[in-house]
């Protein structure tokens, strides 16, 4: 193994924390908060895969936008090559977000309609001064092949592309600054599973070529495990299990992780007399969230401590933590 | 007696929009056993959903029309029966679970009205039966706490309970086929799987063959028993559940199987995990499909014939049929 020194960390988010208020009573004084994310700490290393895997509402998406501070986060540190970024001015954030890009879930909504692709893609290029104006176009031209598309589309505007396409344009934007880190928010969960492979290789293509590191947020397991090693499971705000892909097939530990393993369909007709492992309910809602363990409502292993104590994340052997009491 | 639950003949659709004709079903047939599910899978922009909305003549028309074909139900034919005949048998003999459960359900009316308004409009019961039945309902697809939901509104619901309302409903008047469109595309993964075990449980309770339409081929190979595989409109590929994963027979099959990350594979795998197979290119556009087979640009094996002629969709092995000019042995 080789050894990472400090350095080699390109993110770390520490006991990152971002709540929405919400306003209750007539008047609006009471405030309740939404924790979207409640407590997350975990780190890249440079060239590594990181997947955040979790349904609606585990506030996987709010985590990408506040490493991105696209959102304000209540407390944390977020620290991207060894700079803590947090309370970064507008300005002072400004050089910083060359080195990170994010790519958005819906490819229809994401790029101005207005712009011509290649605007939307050499903006970038132009704000931070990557290069002289008269290599933009040449360069255009490069990163427009890089993702698949020619350089005739660079004129068009983004209504004239298919949804595969508009996201290799999202891709290409991000890729136009260098960036060392990518955030990508479900990627591909708007895409038809045929157009889905051909990105999910791009980004994979693209990893090797630019030595990229991933965040890579979404729902479905199976497109984190295609494209990431480590992989986090997140559930209401807190990440329940972190390790690598290989552990986290063979060896889940936490309840929520089993039952998310097991309600994925498989593609085998003949084993459909396996019975899934289902899990009671839905995800309760981040406004009001179950003391203690907050799968303790739908976890079939429930005990009381769990009702009362939080679980913290513990580390079960090296790169292998889990939030769970009964491990 | 025969044992068919519904047949679709050489149903074709068409859609006139600005002056282009859009054949958004061309001759697509099947046949569904009672008590069975058929999975139609597709991507968007197969046909799959609009040949479901024409069984029961939910098409808009204009600008959408069912051009030929017909949709055999209890030895009459769907396409040409009486509005009035239709709407007897929408919701009570045939009924339909939507993709989107939150823009399905209407919203300012509460879920035990929505229930009960089925059984008003098909039965002849007392207001005290259909309350029985709608919380019955109601129990069956197990939302907790039935007699509180039955005067709650859909907005108070998570997006699993609403999509149980609109299974309670498609169920209550016990049809015999129920069509699913998409049931399960904007859920979770783990409510997917409690709402497909719901679905299943009341399929083999009630007896209803169930239409399964998905883009999906994990829940397909979960729920059906029998295949269809639709692009461009056209049915490619049909067998029985085992038979279609163990050998398909259709390169756009085959290649759909490929294209998805394999968990099991995967999780056997030390290290990088290999590129996936894609699928060459985009769907072509259902206004200007080519001349030949329309999957012919996307194809690894294309031959010349393929540009030219269509292929014939024909029984390649018993009871697997493929529309392609090469056999897959």
């Amino acid at each position: 193994m080789e050894h990472y020194t400090e350095d080699n960390l390109l993110l770390e988010v520490i006991n990152l924390k971002t709540y929405f208020p919400v306003k209750k009573g007539i008047l609006g004084f009471q405030k309740e908060y939404v924790k979207a994310v409640d407590d997350v700490t975990l780190s890249i290393k440079s060239g590594e895969t990181l997947g955040i895997v979790g349904e609606s509402g585990s506030g996987k998406s709010t985590l990408g936008k506040s490493i991105m501070r696209l959102v304000k986060t209540t407390s944390g540190k977020i620290k991207i090559r060894g700079k803590e970024i947090t309370s970064l001015s507008k300005k002072e954030m400004f050089p910083i977000r060359k080195d990170v890009q994010i790519v958005f879930q819906d490819p229809y909504s994401s790029l101005n309609p207005r712009f011509t692709v290649g605007k939307i893609v050499s903006e970038g290029m132009r704000l931070h001064n990557i290069c002289q104006e008269t290599e933009i176009q040449e360069k255009l031209i490069k990163i427009f092949e890089k993702v698949g598309l020619r350089e005739f589309h660079i004129d068009n505007y983004p209504h004239e592309f298919s949804g595969g396409q508009r996201q290799r344009i999202g891709i290409a934007r991000a890729l136009a600054l260098n960036p060392r880190l990518i955030i990508a928010d479900e990627p591909v969960s708007a895409l038809d599973v045929s157009v889905q492979a051909q990105v999910i290789n791009l980004f994979m293509d693209l990893q090797e070529e630019f030595e990229l590191s991933y965040m890579f947020i979404a729902h479905d397991l199976s497109v984190i495990a295609q494209i990431c090693s480590k992989i986090g499971v997140m559930y209401l705000g807190n990440i329940v299990e972190i390790t690598d892909r290989e552990t986290l097939f063979k060896n889940p530990q936490h309840p929520y992780t089993k039952a998310l393993l097991s309600s994925i369909p498989m593609h085998n007709p003949q084993s459909k007399k396996k019975q899934h492992q289902l899990i009671k309910g839905d995800i309760p809602s981040p406004t009001n969230p179950p003391s203690g363990c907050k799968f303790h409502t739908r976890c079939p292993f429930v005990k009381k401590i769990c009702r009362l104590e939080k679980p913290v994340l513990k580390q079960l052997e090296k790169g292998h933590e889990v939030a769970c009491h009964l491990v | 007696m025969n044992n068919l639950a519904i047949e679709v003949k050489n149903l074709s659709v068409e859609f006139h929009l600005r002056g282009k004709t859009v054949k958004a079903v061309s001759d697509l047939s099947w046949k569904l056993k009672k008590g069975n599910t058929l999975g139609i899978v597709g991507e968007s922009g197969c046909g799959k959903s609009v040949s479901a909305m024409s069984i029961l003549r939910l098409i808009p028309n204009p600008p959408g029309k069912i051009t030929s074909g017909s949709i055999i139900y209890e030895g009459e034919d769907i396409v040409k029966v009486s509005d009035r005949k239709i709407r007897d048998i929408r919701g009570k003999k045939i009924s339909m679970i939507f993709q989107e459960p939150m823009t399905s359900l209407n919203p300012l009316m509460t879920v035990g009205k929505q229930i009960s308004e089925l059984l008003e409009r098909h039965f002849d019961m007392s207001k005290k039966e259909i309350y029985k039945r709608t919380k019955n309902i109601l129990d069956l697809v197990q939302i907790p706490d039935s007699d509180r939901w039955l005067n709650g509104y859909p907005h108070e619901m998570s997006g699993g309970m609403r999509q149980r309302v609109m299974i309670a409903m498609a169920l209550v008047c016990e049809p015999s086929v129920l069509i699913a469109d998409e049931p399960t595309t904007a859920l979770d993964v783990t409510t997917q799987a409690q709402v497909l075990a719901i679905l299943n449980n009341l399929q083999k309770k009630l007896g209803t063959a169930v239409v399964m339409i998905t883009h999906d081929l994990g829940v397909i190979s979960e729920t059906a028993d029998h295949v269809i595989v639709m692009y461009a409109g056209k049915k490619v590929e049909e067998a029985s559940v085992i038979d279609l994963f163990k050998k398909p027979k259709h390169p756009y099959t085959q290649g759909l199987m490929k294209a998805i990350p394999n968990i099991d594979q995967i999780s056997k795998n030390k290290g990088k995990p290999e590129r996936l197979q894609e699928i060459k290119g985009i769907v072509p556009s259902l206004h200007d499909l080519p001349v030949g087979c329309a999957f012919a640009n996307r194809c690894s094996y294309v031959m010349k014939k393929c540009k030219k002629e269509i292929p014939v969709f024909e029984e390649k092995s018993k009871k697997h049929w493929a529309s392609c000019f090469k056999d897959f042995k």
